[in-house]
């Protein structure tokens, strides 16, 4: 079963509106070689803006590239085209974090950051990795480079690349990325994770954002393209608005990704938030952030695309009731429409906080939503009218293979965190609260974890790569 | 019937650019002066307005559309005041605010440059991407009480700190009270960078410049 809230209605009229708005209001493009690809491909310059002919976003929506990420151990694969499942991840670069320890608001430091990556490579509901925080003790002008470095040394699962800014990073992350992989070729071939480019909303793709497209797409890495529209501030206040002009941002994307190489890998993700229009700041608390991940889901099927959406948030600033409400519910929508990735593990705050406990409360939160990933098995086998009879007659359900089989086949949810034992056993055990739970654990993994993943020389290579980049920087 | 000055006053209460424009046109066809019609009518309904946004009933949106119809109405004011203009006020609060190099962020920074302006002070607004030096020149040339620093990515928050470096370089960090915002940005943060104030969203950033100015 896949939720659907657009119908093939809705779906048609929102591509149409789409076409229209970049056909006749168009975006604003800056950068000298992404305006001659696009003005040489047959879009218009009306004197502010760049508009496009419908023909050509559409010749450039079809055959999308698949796209597959491996593991920082090759053996992992995650299919996300037609992906047969919902994969999460973690928010990523928080420069505050909620002390897991002493309950303190602090900055977020190198040592956090590896600690982060180490508790996410154990969660079994977590399944690429994002260097999750900016530590304030790196230099500023090498601390993404560093994020996804230290990622790639202490997880064996797909890592996130890095969120390109410029050509300059870009090609750095490529380098230390091709470390793992011991070549270019081999890491385009077997790419760990994706790199994410964001334009400005309302449909605005400034000179480093486009040159970054170009650099990007000329790799054959896969991109993911990450408009970050807010309704009623950067996007139409309707939810069906906000989708179609984030729509018309990814369409734009596209066409100038592939017309610099047809072969691009991409991903169809969105960061479609809500206003709170009293601040005039996002609003972590709400509902429909899960619903418009739910309708991406979809809108990135309809042009055969992978998603990545939202998943998970809360405006609360601690794992509490609210953050855990919250955060079900954002986390259920998208995946019941099977979103490739959702997102936000690990995050408080509407994303200005991290925190560790909170992540792997996550894990369990992810756990139970994903438990019916593959619907319901409906079989003269599975109802087991046999066995019914069997215990009718005098047995008992315990003591039945059925049960034992499709338990094993997990049938039955089996958590990992959160109180289920009888108030007086739960009393008696020192009533234990779900966040000193998730306090136990992080020390558990925290002590379980191998360390460093990567052999030696690869370590050493990415570290060297990582200092040159600062030389770069320095003079 | 009520008075002219109440239409224009309900009309900027209601947010609506042309029918404030229209009052304002007949009111002053009938011969009050332009003053008037500002202090008595435009500003009435924009206290209205303010008022309701701090009981609740009003939220962003109704905040910014009667500043529009305001400062619709003032720029069609302005040269009929004229005659009666004997030098600018000296007491209103100079403004100067932008978003850090790098950062190409408007949204935030535009909402509370339309709070400012609803609460009388006078705003040069530098735009967006803008760099260092050019905040600091602007301070010195409009001899600005206030410096409003944006930022909304961890990434660009380190130009904050840039620009207050210079200001203290060109002697003129003890002429400014120098106010930060963006989302990622703390309290603490405001004080390791040696900001004066650190506001979380626009309302609270008025408050925070009137307290520093002792108002």
């Amino acid at each position: 079963m896949i939720f659907e809230p657009l119908t093939a209605d809705d779906l048609q009229l929102m591509h149409d509106q789409t076409l229209k708005i970049l056909a006749e209001t168009g975006a604003i493009v800056e950068g000298k070689e992404a305006r001659e690809i696009l003005l040489s491909a047959g879009c218009q310059d009306d004197g502010k803006r760049l508009r496009f002919p419908s023909k050509l976003v559409e010749e450039c929506l079809t055959d999308p590239e698949k796209v597959t990420l491996y593991g920082v151990d090759e053996n992992i694969v995650l299919p996300l085209t037609d992906s047969p499942r919902t994969y999460a991840h973690n928010f990523g670069s928080v420069s505050m974090l909620l002390d897991h320890k002493d309950d303190i608001i602090r900055e977020a430091l190198a040592e956090d950051l590896v600690a982060y990556i180490r508790i996410s490579d154990m969660l079994p509901n977590l399944h690429m990795v994002v260097p999750s925080l900016r530590p304030t003790d790196l230099p500023e002008e090498i601390a993404s480079l560093a994020m996804t470095a230290y990622a790639l040394q202490n997880t064996v699962k797909p890592v996130d690349i890095g969120t390109a800014s410029d050509t300059w990073e870009i090609r750095f992350l490529v380098r230390i990325a091709s470390a793992v992989r011991g070549s270019l070729e081999k890491l385009i071939e077997k790419p760990m994770g994706t790199l994410s480019i964001s334009p400005l909303s309302p449909l605005n793709f400034p000179a480093d954002i486009t040159d970054a497209i170009i650099e990007s797409a000329r790799t054959g890495l896969p991109i993911t393209m990450l408009p970050c529209p807010t309704r009623g501030l950067t996007a139409p206040v309707t939810l069906a608005g906000g989708l179609v002009q984030q729509n018309a941002e990814q369409l734009a994307f596209i066409t100038l990704a592939r017309l610099v190489n047809r072969h691009t890998p991409l991903v169809y993700t969105c960061r479609l938030a809500a206003a709170n229009m009293r601040s005039g700041c996002v609003s972590g608390r709400d509902p429909d952030l899960g619903f418009s991940g739910a309708c991406v889901a979809q809108i990135a099927r309809f042009y055969g695309l992978p998603s990545g959406v939202y998943g998970m948030d809360t405006g609360s600033a601690v794992p509490d009731i609210q953050s855990g409400y919250e955060r079900a519910l954002n986390a259920l929508y998208p995946s019941m429409a099977r979103a490739t990735f959702v997102s936000g593990m690990g995050s408080l705050n509407a994303g200005l906080l991290a925190s560790a406990e909170q992540l792997v409360i996550d894990n369990e939160i992810y756990g139970m939503v994903f438990h019916r990933q593959q619907g319901i098995n409906v079989s003269e086998e599975a109802i087991g009218a046999e066995v019914i009879k069997a215990v009718m007659d005098g047995g008992n359900y315990l003591a039945q293979e059925h049960t034992r089989n499709y338990m094993r086949k997990g049938e039955l949810f089996t958590g990992r965190l959160g109180n289920e034992s009888p108030f007086e056993e739960w009393r008696s055990s020192g009533r234990q609260t779900i966040r000193e739970e998730a306090k136990g654990k992080i020390d558990q993994i925290l002590a379980e974890h191998p360390g460093i993943v990567v052999d030696t020389e690869i370590s050493s290579k990415i570290m060297s790569l990582l200092e040159e980049a600062k030389e770069e920087k320095q003079n | 019937m009520p008075t002219i000055l109440e239409d224009i006053a309900q009309a900027v209460l209601e947010g609506k650019r042309s029918e404030t424009l229209e009052f304002v046109k007949s009111g002053l066809d009938s011969g009050i002066e332009p003053l008037e019609l500002i202090t008595e009518g435009l500003t009435v309904g924009l206290d209205q307005v303010g008022q309701k946004f701090e009981e609740g009933e009003y939220y962003l949106p109704d905040m910014m559309l009667a500043a529009e119809a305001m400062s619709g109405a003032i720029d069609f004011l302005e040269p009929h005041m004229a005659k009666d203009k004997d030098g600018k006020n000296e007491n209103v609060i100079k403004c100067v605010i932008g978003t850090v190099k790098g950062d190409l962020h408007s949204i935030g920074k535009d909402i509370v440059i339309m709070m400012m302006k609803a609460a009388g002070m006078e705003i040069y607004d530098l735009g967006v991407d803008v760099p260092s030096a050019e905040f600091v020149r602007s301070v010195e040339e409009n001899g600005a009480h206030v410096l409003g620093i944006s930022a909304l990515m961890t990434t660009t928050i380190q130009e904050q700190k840039k620009i207050i470096d210079m200001l203290s370089e060109k002697g003129l960090r003890d002429k400014v009270k120098v106010i930060v915002g963006g989302a990622p940005l703390s309290e603490e943060w405001a004080k390791k960078i040696g900001a004066d104030a650190y506001a979380a969203d626009a309302i609270a950033g008025v408050k925070k410049v009137r307290a520093m100015l002792d108002l």
